[in-house]
């Protein structure tokens, strides 16, 4: 203790105040845990939001990249621009499949679709789905259509196949399984796999059985033409026009998907994105009203720390490495929230109607990326104002 | 080494506010601390006692005249330079609230070894040794709620011990403390300025803690009531 005088050890760098600061500030989140866990919660409560919608986009969006052929034409009724509710008749079928538009290698799939309800496997909620009847020209014409257990249905039999994801997700599926569906017994005896997952949502059997079951034999839902180039589907066109009995509208199958789905996508455009600015905001306010209150408190630790020889750069940096790792700490929490909640998970978003669609959120790189970049602009946002205008009356002599 | 002057006010003049606000509190006021000195520092509330304080400590600046350090100005010294000076040169000890809550009493002490290039081991070392000055040995690890007031206060001045600077300024250093804690507070400053040779300045309304000083100066109405004299007591211990 006797006088070292040993000034030359007191050359200061910046880094070294900064680390310390740094530590301080880890010591007083600890210290101040509620003031911490709040702006935490505030983060979660934000990302968990964003996360949630950026990732359904982002799942969507892979979805959507490969859904829906566009050589595939599909006429529905003039009044339902979807599906489900479209009715066409045995007349109209008759008409389109001896069209003289159509040549020899077209396949040719009158369909019929009823909403069924089954419950799903884990939770026993009751879902709708659609169970399709569908013709031998029906099978072959959906893309990369394959049975991976079992078999198809045999023509006569009340005989179902389903959607892999679809089994997944619906109780009573295993092969041998019997469903019944409006007051008939189905028996389960494959599953199948398309190219996109999107689609394997259906139950399928054979279209007259479907239309017994159902008491509905004159009547489909859709027709289903392929393939066709650009000039087949103009023709296919002009001659749906020039018959008036032919009050049928024909879309691609990729326009009749967008068409369907143009909800989902719009809800997470345009209800997203701004609920996920207004958290944001709102955790911003909640981030700044915490650390004034907390830098207050501190008011005279910061003091000291002024009047010990910390430069006020370095008490800066403190306070915002303060609120950067908590918004840090406050997304990746939140991410893995969602990421265990709803990674892999199917979104159920009814569109088109009553049915169910079935695409898979997907908590990606970019999801990561947003999020954890948007908290962090948060954080960084969170600090700086109150480390300039909280320091600032405090501290002109340091 | 007792007559060399450590602080010199020269005709310094500050004042509060502005306009019709203003309150003056120095006018002209000369001042000299020498080397090696207890000063004890006392005069009514108001009076000046912490402005003056702090204008030795480089906190606050002078509106007129000048302040300096073993005869260096320091009034015209730029933040940065007299952040770096008073890290160097001055310790704090101040009447309350002198630690950080969220530290324990040794990393409370680390602060000031932290704006050095010290080496973990030895900022280790000077922290025990000023704790140990201190009697505080056992309580290194506690956080300055699990400390009473009178350790809290040793802490601090553990704290402005640690990076060896010549000069000590205490604010009411044992103003909150009871008459028990007050006493050994008392008695390890002034064991810091007979053994160490710390030059100290304490503010004080205690009369007795006064007695521990080398020399008492009376502060009323912006200037020195009489010319500081020796105190008897303290001289003879000195
Ligand atoms: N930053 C400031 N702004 C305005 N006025 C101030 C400021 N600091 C001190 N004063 C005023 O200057 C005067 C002297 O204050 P100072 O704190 O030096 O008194 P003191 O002698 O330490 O009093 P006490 O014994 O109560 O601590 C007081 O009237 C005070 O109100
Ligand atoms: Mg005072």
């Amino acid at each position: 203790m006797q006088h070292h005088s040993s000034h030359s050890t007191l050359d200061r760098s910046l880094a070294g105040e900064c680390l310390a600061m740094a530590r301080m500030s880890l010591a007083n989140i600890w210290l101040s845990k509620w003031s911490s866990v709040c702006i935490i919660g505030c983060i979660v409560l934000m990302v968990a939001v964003q996360a949630t919608f950026l990732s359904m986009a982002e799942g969507f969006q892979s979805s959507m990249d490969s859904a829906g052929s566009d050589s595939i034409a599909v006429l529905v009724d003039k009044q339902s621009q979807s599906e489900s509710s479209s009715q066409v008749s045995r007349e109209q079928v008759e008409l389109l499949r001896h069209a003289k538009v159509l040549g020899s290698n077209q396949l040719f799939s009158p369909e019929f679709r009823m909403s069924v309800s089954v419950l799903g496997r884990e939770d026993n909620r009751k879902m709708n789905v659609a169970l399709r009847g569908l013709t031998p020209a029906g099978f072959a014409l959906r893309e990369g259509y394959k049975i991976v257990q079992g078999r198809a249905p045999q023509a006569g039999r009340f005989e179902l196949i389903v959607g892999d994801s679809l089994a997944r997700r619906v109780k009573d599926t295993t092969l041998g399984s019997r469903l019944n569906l409006g007051g008939q017994d189905w028996t389960i005896v494959g599953h199948f796999q398309l190219q996109n997952a999107v689609f394997e949502t259906e139950f399928w059997a054979d279209l007259a059985m479907v239309q017994a079951g159902y008491k509905r034999e004159n009547q489909y839902q859709s027709i289903r033409i392929g393939h066709l180039d650009a000039s087949g589907l103009a023709q296919l066109r002009q001659f749906v026009q020039a018959d008036s009995r032919l009050a049928l509208d024909v879309l691609t199958e990729q326009e009749l998907f967008r068409e369907q789905i143009k909800d989902t996508t719009n809800v997470i455009l345009y209800l997203g994105w701004p609920l996920a600015a207004i958290l944001g905001i709102g955790a911003l306010v909640g981030i700044l009203n915490i650390m004034f209150i907390s830098l207050e408190a501190r008011f005279n630790s910061l003091r000291i720390i002024g009047l010990l020889g910390f430069s006020v750069t370095s008490i800066r940096f403190g306070i915002i490495f303060e609120t950067v790792l908590l918004s840090c700490i406050g997304a990746l929490l939140g991410i893995g929230v969602i990421t265990l909640l709803l990674d892999g998970a199917a979104a159920w978003s009814v569109t088109g109607g009553i049915d169910s669609e079935v695409y898979n959120i997907k908590v990606g790189v970019s999801t990561l990326g947003q999020t954890l970049g948007f908290s962090l602009f948060l954080g960084l946002l969170g600090g700086l104002l109150p480390a300039w205008k909280g320091l600032n009356k405090e501290s002109n002599h340091v | 080494m007792q007559n060399t002057a450590v602080f010199q006010l020269e005709q310094v003049s500050k004042s509060f506010g502005n306009g019709d606000e203003q309150v003056r509190i120095f006018r002209q006021l000369d001042f000299t601390v020498r080397d090696g000195e207890f000063i004890a520092l006392m005069g009514p509330s108001g009076c000046g006692k912490t402005t003056l304080l702090n204008m030795l400590g480089g906190i606050e600046m002078p509106d007129r005249g000048h302040i300096r350090f073993r005869g260096e100005r320091i009034d015209d010294y730029k933040p940065a330079t007299l952040n770096q000076w008073r890290a160097r040169h001055v310790g704090f000890v101040f009447q309350a609230f002198n630690l950080l809550p969220m530290f324990s009493a040794a990393r409370n002490v680390e602060l000031p070894l932290l704006l050095t290039s010290l080496s973990r081991a030895e900022r280790k070392r000077r922290i025990e040794t000023a704790l140990d000055l201190m009697g505080l040995s056992q309580c290194a690890n506690r956080t300055p709620k699990k400390l009473s007031g009178g350790q809290q206060q040793r802490v601090a001045i553990a704290r402005a011990l640690v990076s060896d600077t010549s000069v000590l300024l205490c604010d009411e250093p044992t103003g909150n403390l009871d008459k028990q804690s007050s006493n050994e507070v008392l008695t390890l400053l002034k064991m810091l300025n007979r053994d160490f040779n710390k030059t100290i300045v304490m503010v004080t309304h205690d009369p007795n803690a006064a007695t521990f000083a080398t020399r008492t100066c009376h502060l009323d109405k912006g200037s020195f009531i009489d010319e500081p004299q020796q105190n008897p007591t303290a001289a003879a211990c000195a």
